[in-house]
């Protein structure tokens, strides 16, 4: 080996050297801790006037006052529900009117109100029943929030 | 309780049973409206609706707004019968 081939590999593990004995750069600091944001209550909780999201007839309903198989035919001698799921809190009369139609005359059913204080989404069940069975004909039966009508569901009853 | 007008075409709902439930945070009141009839009596209609006569204070408290007096009830008069 002649002496610039010396020089240049004692240059090279030099600079070799020097690299391995760099002193790395100090990790970044970490991130401050985001600011704490307010969590908005869900908008069902705050003062989201109460309304009416459905109503939904059924013969049968389970502890929730949920319906399985919305239904809008019977049988005389069903228990007919109407489950009414509101949004929105505050306090809240509920009312469902049932009525029969016949030849363009009407006869009130049965009319129920429920007193309620509302604090979020809330599923409200009205139900009839008949002793003797429904009359096979058409019904309805309409919902109230107050005294504005909020919807009304038509249903038939069939022997 | 159906309580329409008697109309000899249409049916008699006079023996409904109706109820209702909520999952409410909190049920103030539930109650069926009733629209009085000639011959009806607070004690008669707690008998029907209840099945007991004696009832019939609890009807008179849920209408106190509109009935002053037990005895003195109105047909065409609408009331609240507490279920």
């Amino acid at each position: 080996m002649n002496l610039t081939s010396t020089l240049s590999l004692v240059a090279a593990v030099s600079i070799a050297l020097a690299a391995c004995g760099k002193k790395e750069a100090p990790p970044p600091p970490p991130p401050p801790p985001p600011a704490p944001v307010a969590v908005a209550p869900a908008p069902d909780l705050v003062n989201v006037p109460v309304s009416v999201k459905q109503v939904v007839l059924a013969n049968q309903i389970d502890a929730d006052k949920k319906v399985a198989t919305p239904m809008t035919g019977f049988a005389p001698a069903d228990t007919i529900y109407a489950v009414v799921e509101t949004i929105g809190s505050g306090d809240a009369n509920v009312k469902a009117v049932w009525t029969y139609h016949k030849g363009g005359k009407t006869a009130q059913v049965n009319e129920t109100v429920q007193q309620l204080k509302l604090a979020g989404p809330t599923a409200s069940e009205f139900h009839i029943s008949k002793p003797g069975g429904w009359p096979a004909g058409d019904y309805q039966v309409e919902i109230f929030l107050g005294d504005t009508s909020v919807g009304v569901q038509k249903f038939t009853v069939v022997k | 309780m159906g309580n329409s007008k008697p109309d000899d075409d249409m049916p008699d709902f006079s023996d409904v049973v109706s109820g209702a439930s909520s999952t409410a945070a909190k049920s103030e009141a539930t109650f069926k409206m009733y629209t009085i009839v000639s011959g009806d009596s607070l004690s008669k209609i707690a008998r029907r609706e209840y099945g007991n006569a004696n009832d019939w204070p609890r009807i008179f408290e849920a209408n106190k707004d509109q009935i002053k007096d037990a005895n003195k009830i109105f047909p065409g008069q609408k009331i609240r019968i507490p279920l």
